[in-house]
């Protein structure tokens, strides 16, 4: 049976299975020995882990991990600095990795049989021993095959969406997002690709522009192209829309984007092309987040989660709750979260409405209370500001109202006072006024272009999304792989790209939530700045594993 | 960085971040074009040890000693409270302050370094138990947000950590005065550039080892029972 499956053709899926999970041809995990004498299984960490599932490699900690595309496995190893300019000048490194990577150390191509000796006995085809911290795996023939198979085509497709001169981008729009909102972000998109072809054009027509360094990244350079997706009907048939656009002009990556209801369909559409898909304005990001696509945060679900924790802290026995949501998802998906985080409906009054008329309704309905619950929460769709009249005229009806931070643009200038003394809301951002230096920074760069800043919190979200989008292809130079970039977004959003609209942005491998957390907020008036603090930074401990 | 124009080329925009030290040191390197000029060190890295690390690797030789760096340091510890993997609160003085300690600054998602960190710790720590019985293993997290006591137990059931082995995570701002009791605080404010450190204390005294690099099973219980040997002589010594 062994010979069999030794003879038989290698199954690249299955090589790279084993690459990515550590998980065997029939379903084992692999040992392996890292450090000498420190022995693991596979799906602790497998090749992937270290490598990454780009197989660019990365470096960790001054723990440099070479890359293993099929390029440069099977080709002499040749650094080239280029390559490595982030590793060496981004990042604090020990002396260690400088000796590693100066050292005049070549080796031939792999072949095969070289390269299952160095998976198995951590030997390069020089002869030399490789770094203790590349595991020495126990890899069967037919397993090694198909791992190596795979090798064979790591980093050799080249991604769509790039030529030699342009790289091409998106942004999704749909119907039914207020105009203004959007042209803000799209006015910020075209000005700072306008401002960035302007420049690249410049270095491009003299490339030998530097004698030494910096004209090593000019194979890197391209134009961008950014396109507008829009999408009209139903969330049903966007898919199809965005395979129409996609089959016109295939795009490299999705920048931003901003559509009624939930972002679920595009990131299915990211998810089937493997596109990374950066950064949407959004409040309701798809209930599973995939590899592709990164968010700032988990919307309306983190607000409730927030608000769950923050109301346990408090809650005397025998409190009521009274929960009234919209349906459709902007309602009913933060209200089920709140029942799951506060666990079960005990002592709470879950109510739905559909329109203007049902949601009077419920709303009157608790003027008819003998006692007044202790907490009314609303998740109101779209129906912020009829939310917000009502409570105007009726501010005693529950001991504190919460609303979520959408309904902030619906409150009026001045409040009636004892409304403002039980009115709190949900605030998944940085509170207004707290400092942070980029900002300033952001704000004069569009300013300095001319860029009217109507709604700053999306346009400098935008400017996020394309400063991490044009580090990240800084990074990339010429390796356009998706994957790569992606790799890249990981580890760089924790930098100082922030732009002061979340206290802290960062991620990490596999995370898709830069922002994790909320403040509850409560109105005050006469404050220099009328929302404030009511709350530390909270940090739910939900969400998905 | 240009105050004008935040939009420069893919050159300019590399090097817009770095600061004037760097900077100088690319220029150095710019000039020689090849890679054989020491760059500017860390802090802690002297020019000597670069050297010394350079020589090494050039003759190809495996070095005996100092395949680690290590450093004696006395932690005060900062009072904080963190949250275990159960979300309870933990005074983190009073947990580690009492007993003999190996700590390490861990993150769930990481891919590098920590698993080898983490795994490290997994396999000795039976052996360093029987060594030394009031011995607790302390792994805390530097990326807390993400790092929810749900996500810690994951990590933790995934090397089988159980009884004197505490998974800690808490407040972002209480974690970042630990990482710099520690001397740990990572450049950038980006964890992601964080080092493999294991800190090693015996007994109650303050003193503390950090070794710098991935120990293998074998070095790390040479190193703690090195340490209990020091600090057995010091011991005998009062």
């Amino acid at each position: 049976m062994v010979c069999q499956a030794a003879t038989a053709e290698p199954d690249i899926a299955l090589g790279k299975r084993l690459y990515e999970q550590g998980i065997t041809a029939d379903g084992k995990e692999v040992t392996a020995v890292t450090q000498g004498d420190i022995r693991f299984s596979s799906t602790q960490f497998s090749c992937a882990n270290c490598h990454r599932r780009s197989g660019f490699g990365s470096s960790e900690g001054g723990q440099f991990v070479p890359p293993i595309t099929a390029s440069y496995l099977f080709n002499k190893r040749e650094w080239h600095r280029s390559y490595l300019f982030d590793k060496m000048f981004k990042e604090e490194q020990p002396a260690s990795f400088w000796a590693k990577i100066r050292q005049p150390r070549v080796r031939p191509a792999f072949t095969s049989e070289t390269l299952a000796r160095a998976i198995r006995q951590g030997v390069d085809p020089a002869g030399k021993p490789m770094d203790l911290l590349m595991p020495r795996f126990q890899i069967g023939d037919a397993d090694m095959e198909n791992l190596i198979a795979y090798l064979r085509t790591l980093g050799t497709r080249s991604a769509p969406g790039v030529d030699a001169k342009v790289i091409h981008f998106a942004t999704v729009v749909s119907d039914g997002v207020p105009a203004e909102q959007r042209g803000a972000m799209l006015a910020t998109i075209d000005a700072f690709k306008e401002w960035m072809n302007l420049d690249t054009r410049g270095d491009l027509r003299n490339p030998q522009f530097s004698p030494h360094y910096r004209s090593d990244l000019i194979k890197g350079y391209r134009l961008w192209d950014t396109r507008v997706w829009r999408l009209h009907g139903k969330p049903e048939t966007w898919s199809a829309q965005l395979a129409k656009y996609y089959d016109e002009q295939p795009v490299f990556a999705l920048l931003s984007g901003m559509v009624e209801g939930s972002w679920a369909p595009v990131q299915r559409f990211c998810r089937d092309k493997q596109i990374p898909c950066l950064f949407p304005n959004t409040e309701l990001p798809a209930k599973h987040t995939d590899y592709y696509t990164f968010y700032f945060h988990r919307g309306v679900a983190l607000e409730a989660d927030a608000l769950a924790a923050s109301l346990k802290d408090q809650m005397m026995e025998g409190d009521r709750v009274v929960q009234l949501h919209a349906t459709g998802d902007a309602g009913e998906r933060p209200a089920q979260a709140f029942i799951e985080a506060l666990g079960g409906k005990e002592n709470m009054v879950d109510q739905s409405f559909a329109d203007e008329q049902a949601l009077r309704h419920r709303l009157d309905d608790l003027l008819a209370w003998k006692a007044k619950p202790a907490y009314l929460l609303i998740w109101p769709g779209t129906h912020g500001g009829q939310v917000v009249q009502w409570l105007v005229e009726h501010p005693e009806v529950a001991g504190e109202i919460y609303l979520p931070s959408s309904a902030a643009d619906a409150l009026p200038d001045t409040l009636p006072a004892a409304l403002e003394a039980r009115l709190y809301l949900t605030w998944p951002y940085e509170y207004p006024g707290a400092y942070h230096p980029r900002a300033f920074r952001v704000r004069a760069w569009m300013r300095s272009r001319g860029l009217e800043i109507p709604y700053p919190r999306i346009q400098f979200d935008t400017y996020y999304a394309l400063t991490a989008l044009q580090f990240g292809l800084a990074h990339i130079v010429d390796h356009f792989s998706r994957d790569y970039l992606i790799e890249y977004i990981e580890h760089e959003a924790e930098n100082a790209l922030n732009p002061g609209t979340f206290p802290h942005l960062s991620l990490g491998p596999g995370q898709r939530f830069a922002s994790r957390g909320a403040y509850i907020m409560r109105r005050n008036s006469l404050d220099k700045y009328p929302l404030t603090r009511a709350s530390d930074w909270i940090v739910p401990d939900s969400g998905e594993p | 960085m240009s105050f004008q124009n935040e939009n420069p080329s893919l050159s300019k925009r590399l090097l817009s971040d770095l600061a004037l030290p760097l900077r100088v040191s690319m220029l150095a390197l710019a000039v020689s074009w090849a890679w054989l000029v020491p760059a500017s060190a860390s802090d802690e890295d002297s020019l000597e040890t670069i050297r010394a690390e350079l020589s090494t690797v050039c003759r190809h030789k495996k070095p005996v000693e100092g395949r680690f760096k290590k450093t004696q340091m006395h932690v005060r510890v900062p009072d904080v409270t963190l949250i275990d993997s159960h979300g309870k609160p933990i005074d983190l003085a009073s947990l580690i302050e009492d007993s003999s300690t190996v700590l390490q600054f861990i993150f769930t998602t990481c891919t590098t370094i920590c698993p080898v960190l983490t795994v490290s710790v997994q396999k000795v720590r039976e052996q360093l138990a029987r060594l030394d019985p009031t011995l607790r293993f302390v792994s805390i997290s530097i990326d807390p947000e993400q790092d929810t006591p749900r996500r810690l137990r994951a990590y933790a059931k995934r090397f089988g950590a159980t009884g004197r082995w505490t998974f800690l995570t808490g407040d972002r701002h209480d974690i970042m005065h630990v990482l710099k009791a520690f001397g740990a605080y990572y450049p950038g404010n980006n964890k992601m550039y964080h080092k493999p450190y294991t800190y090693l204390k015996v007994g109650k005294s303050g003193r503390w080892e950090r070794v710098d690099g991935l120990m293998g099973s074998s070095e790390f219980i040479a190193e703690y029972r090195r340490l209990m040997q020091r600090a057995a002589v010091a011991d005998a010594g009062r």
